[in-house]
């Protein structure tokens, strides 16, 4: 194994055990209430970038991918009683049908109708989940989770923990894309489609790779939300929120590496938790719109690209 | 004529109404130099889409090492063989020179390692002292020479350059003829897209002129000079 | 028992609506269509104008005179986004389709955000005396609200469909996109040109806002519900075709009409995207594009 595969393994261990830790070492469970959220954009941020960042190719969509696993995992848990584990698998695998659907229909054109298609997928869910009786409809579901185990002091530190998991299992996901010979051949589709093409690259196959992989991690990382609500409703699974954020996480951090969605989110969700109570969610959105704008016309490399030591990189 | 690597069999390609190539008959020699001439808009760009594989023809079928490849994808018929470089140069942006070269590495079958590939690649077509700069910093004619690496790094059989000397100055189009030779000295074939005369005419063993789709003449780069029909292209009446 | 009645009531309710699209997707098809500058934000722009009209309808305009009055200021403003886009982008060699795209929505959110904070969440419409009642014709119920922003709507559109076709600097338009060099060589500057250009597409929002807020009340959000079914008409009438834009409208507004009658209203939000993606999957050039 290289050095830095190493130094990142060693980086996951103390994560996570800081992770199984920190509950029984800080008392308050509102740090990890709001560190929920913040993990959540972790994950969101990390699987919009595979496809977005690695490849290029925007989706305005990311809270369709995650309402739906938000909604299926509510469905199989309150059903059929599936343990949670299972239940953030089948919403992985889900949301990886999802946007290999959506990538088959689209990527054969261009990237721009793939963007557009995503803008749509969202009213698409939205007017399903509304038109589902058993999913609660409009007025939405209460779920009742299920308790914490005895290694976890409460509810808000157990939830803390899944969403810890799922977020760096994500963000090695999306450490390995970028190493291998996936990462390198979406980044050729990046920068020139056809010279990819011929250069013996599969493009269109590993376009549809990065929306399965990027779909499977946007909807695991709506499988706990229905716990750590305990109620479902159409409008928060799909809110608009999350697909602003799911775009201008990686954006503002940088997204050619997997550094930047995670310095992103951290950044801009620890922001927003912060802010949430002092000031209004409009307010919020307007924030992070004009911040996104900053970012996408002033500084399009992204935080790590202004701070980073490829400082000299152009900007493409 | 050696044996055919590459031939194309009654191929035609149609724009709505619009037929922008054909019908063609076309063999390349293993090992040829070709050169391609005619106006803008005489079907050459439409031609070599056709063999690379971004169009597939509307009829007629494209043959390759004796296997029919009119049905395959653009990226199956660059791993066989067939490698092209671009009218403007198309680099990987946000790699560096030598990453530039290690996607083709990574997709088509090339034995040894990778890094000593395409280390060798670049140094033959003068880029050692570049090979870390990120791609975005390379001159035009570095570009091209980047696009050329990038295009005979894996191997192949065939390599179509498509006005690969456009916007260079004399010593530079000597540079990359300088390069396109060597690569024939090893037994590539080369087919050239060109518009600066001269260098086609110095070049090509073999010179076809295309007009408004069709293949209107063939020959050595004398006869094509003087062919009538090639000169009332150019020239008018 | 009455199907028939129900059937042509959707029809012509189908036709009246998509003709309404088709001026909210006018903009878009000039933007898009001809500049293929991916304005996303158009839908938003369209329900800014909506909000301008119920502005001065506030103060006693009428609504399509109040229309008429936005179109300088939203010429204006389209000229200054684009102001803006071309510095950030252009100037770098040409825009990529991805920031610009990102660039729109942030714009939108923004958009939508300053009405909420200027305007409050709640619906809200305009009452003008000719929009409250209907106009029957045997077995058919025209309401008027939905009779004259549809009858708006291919007026305005034939109106920048003859100044495209028919003028000097129309002609332009359809050109720059791809003729850049030409154009700078007969003496025009491209960058002027597509500045004018987005200016006129931002001033058919102001119109198309008009006739959506004469059709129903409105909200700063309403954009979003907007955007599957604008670029639906846009790219299935072919990239820049604005006389096929109507009749791919008209088709998209009589599908929803039917799945409201004989279905249910809550599920046509979707209808304009299955179109699209079902469109996409069968004939990614267009309905009425040139094949290319």
């Amino acid at each position: 194994m290289k050095k830095s595969s190493l130094l990142f393994l060693a980086g996951v261990i103390i994560v996570l055990a800081l992770g199984f830790l920190m509950p029984w070492l800080l008392r308050n469970p509102f740090y990890f209430f709001a560190g929920y959220v913040v993990l959540q954009y972790v994950t969101i941020a990390t699987g919009w970038n595979i496809l977005g960042g690695y490849a290029g190719y925007i989706n305005f969509g990311a809270a369709g991918f995650f309402g739906a696993g938000v909604y299926l995992s509510a469905f199989l848990f309150t059903t059929f009683g599936l343990p949670l584990p299972l239940c953030i698998l089948a919403s992985g695998v889900f949301g990886a049908i999802l946007g290999v659907l959506m990538g088959y229909l689209t990527l054969r054109i261009q990237g721009v109708y793939f963007a557009i298609a995503t803008l749509g997928l969202v009213v698409v869910l939205e007017t399903i989940v509304h038109n589902i009786s058993g999913l609660g409809g409009a007025s939405g579901m209460a779920v009742y989770g299920p308790r914490p185990p005895a290694w976890s002091p409460g509810p808000s530190q157990f939830n803390f923990t899944v969403m810890l998991v799922i977020a760096v299992a994500s963000v090695a996901l999306a450490r390995w894309v970028e190493i291998s010979w996936i990462g390198r051949g979406l980044r050729a589709v990046r920068a020139s489609e056809d010279a990819a093409e011929c250069s013996g690259v599969p493009t269109l196959r590993l376009k549809l790779v990065a929306c399965a992989l990027s779909g499977a991690v946007l909807a695991a990382a709506g499988a706990p939300y229905p716990f750590y609500t305990s109620f479902v409703e159409p409008v928060t699974a799909f809110s608009l929120v999350i697909g602003l954020n799911a775009i201008a996480m990686p954006l503002i951090g940088g997204t050619r590496t997997w550094v930047g969605p995670v310095i992103g989110a951290l950044l801009l969700a620890s922001v927003q938790q912060i802010a949430t109570v002092t000031i209004s969610s409009e307010l919020n959105i307007l924030f992070v719109g004009a911040v996104l704008i900053a970012f996408v016309a002033f500084a399009p490399g992204g935080i790590s690209d202004l701070f980073g030591r490829n400082k000299g990189r152009a900007r493409s | 004529m050696t044996e055919p690597v590459l031939s194309l069999k009654g191929v035609e390609k149609l724009f709505g109404s619009f037929r922008a190539l054909g019908p063609v008959d076309l063999a390349v020699g293993a090992g040829e130099r070709l050169g391609i001439i005619g106006p803008n808009g005489s079907g050459k760009t439409t031609l070599i889409n056709c063999i690379t594989g971004v169009y597939q023809p509307d009829k007629g079928s494209v043959h390759f090492e004796g296997r029919d490849i009119s049905h395959l994808q653009a990226h199956k018929r660059a791993r066989m063989g067939i490698a092209r470089s671009f009218q403007i140069p198309r680099p990987f942006t946000g790699m560096t020179v030598l990453e530039n070269l290690l996607v083709p590495l990574d997709y088509c079958a090339v034995e040894g390692s990778k890094d000593e590939r395409a280390r060798s690649v670049l140094a033959s077509v003068g880029l050692s002292a570049r090979i870390s700069d990120p791609s975005e910093k390379l001159t035009q004619l570095e570009l091209r020479k980047l696009e050329l690496a990038r295009a005979l790094v894996g191997n192949p059989k065939v390599l179509i350059a498509d006005e690969a000397m456009a916007g260079l100055s004399e010593e530079e189009i000597d540079e990359v003829l300088a390069i396109l030779f060597a690569l024939n000295r090893s037994g590539v074939a080369v087919i050239m897209i060109e518009h600066i005369m001269h260098a086609v005419m110095r070049f090509s063993e073999r010179v076809v002129c295309f007009e408004t789709g069709r293949l209107i003449a063939s020959g050595s780069s004398s006869e094509i000079a003087e062919n009538p029909l090639v000169q009332k292209v150019y020239f008018g009446e | 028992m009455l199907s028939i009645d129900i059937l042509l009531n959707a029809i012509v309710t189908g036709i009246l609506l998509g003709s309404v699209y088709a001026s909210l997707a006018l903009g878009l098809g000039i933007t898009f269509g001809i500049l293929h500058i991916p304005n996303i934000a158009h839908p938003t722009l369209v329900v800014a104008g909506a909000f301008f009209v119920y502005t001065l309808a506030q103060w006693g305009f009428d609504p399509i005179i109040a229309a008429v009055i936005g179109l300088v200021p939203f010429y204006l403003l389209g000229v200054a986004l684009y102001a803006f886009y071309s510095t950030v982008f252009e100037r770098k060699g040409g825009a990529n389709v991805l920031q610009s795209l990102t660039l729109f929505f942030g714009l939108s959110l923004v958009i939508e955000i300053l009405l909420s904070l200027g305007f409050g969440s709640e619906l809200k419409s305009v009452s003008v005396s000719y929009i409250g009642s209907s106009l029957k014709l045997g077995v058919l119920t025209v309401p008027y609200r939905l009779l004259i922003p549809a009858l708006l709507a291919p007026v305005t559109i034939a109106a920048v469909w003859l100044y495209l076709s028919r003028t000097n600097s129309g002609t332009a338009i359809r050109a720059v996109a791809h003729e850049e060099r030409a154009l700078s060589i007969a003496g025009l500057n491209p960058a002027s040109v597509k500045r004018h250009a987005f200016g006129i597409a931002t001033a058919t929002a102001v119109i198309a806002g008009a006739a959506l807020i004469m059709v129903g009340p409105i909200e700063p959000f309403a954009g979003r519900y907007q955007i599957g079914r604008v670029f639906a008409i846009v790219v299935l009438a072919g990239m820049g075709s604005i006389p096929g834009s109507l009749v791919i409208a008209i088709i998209i507004g009589i599908a929803e009409a039917l799945v409201s009658s004989y279905l249910n209203p809550s599920w046509s939000p979707g209808v304009a995207f299955a179109i699209l993606l079902l469109g996409l999957a069968l004939r990614p050039q267009g309905l009425f594009g040139a094949a290319r």
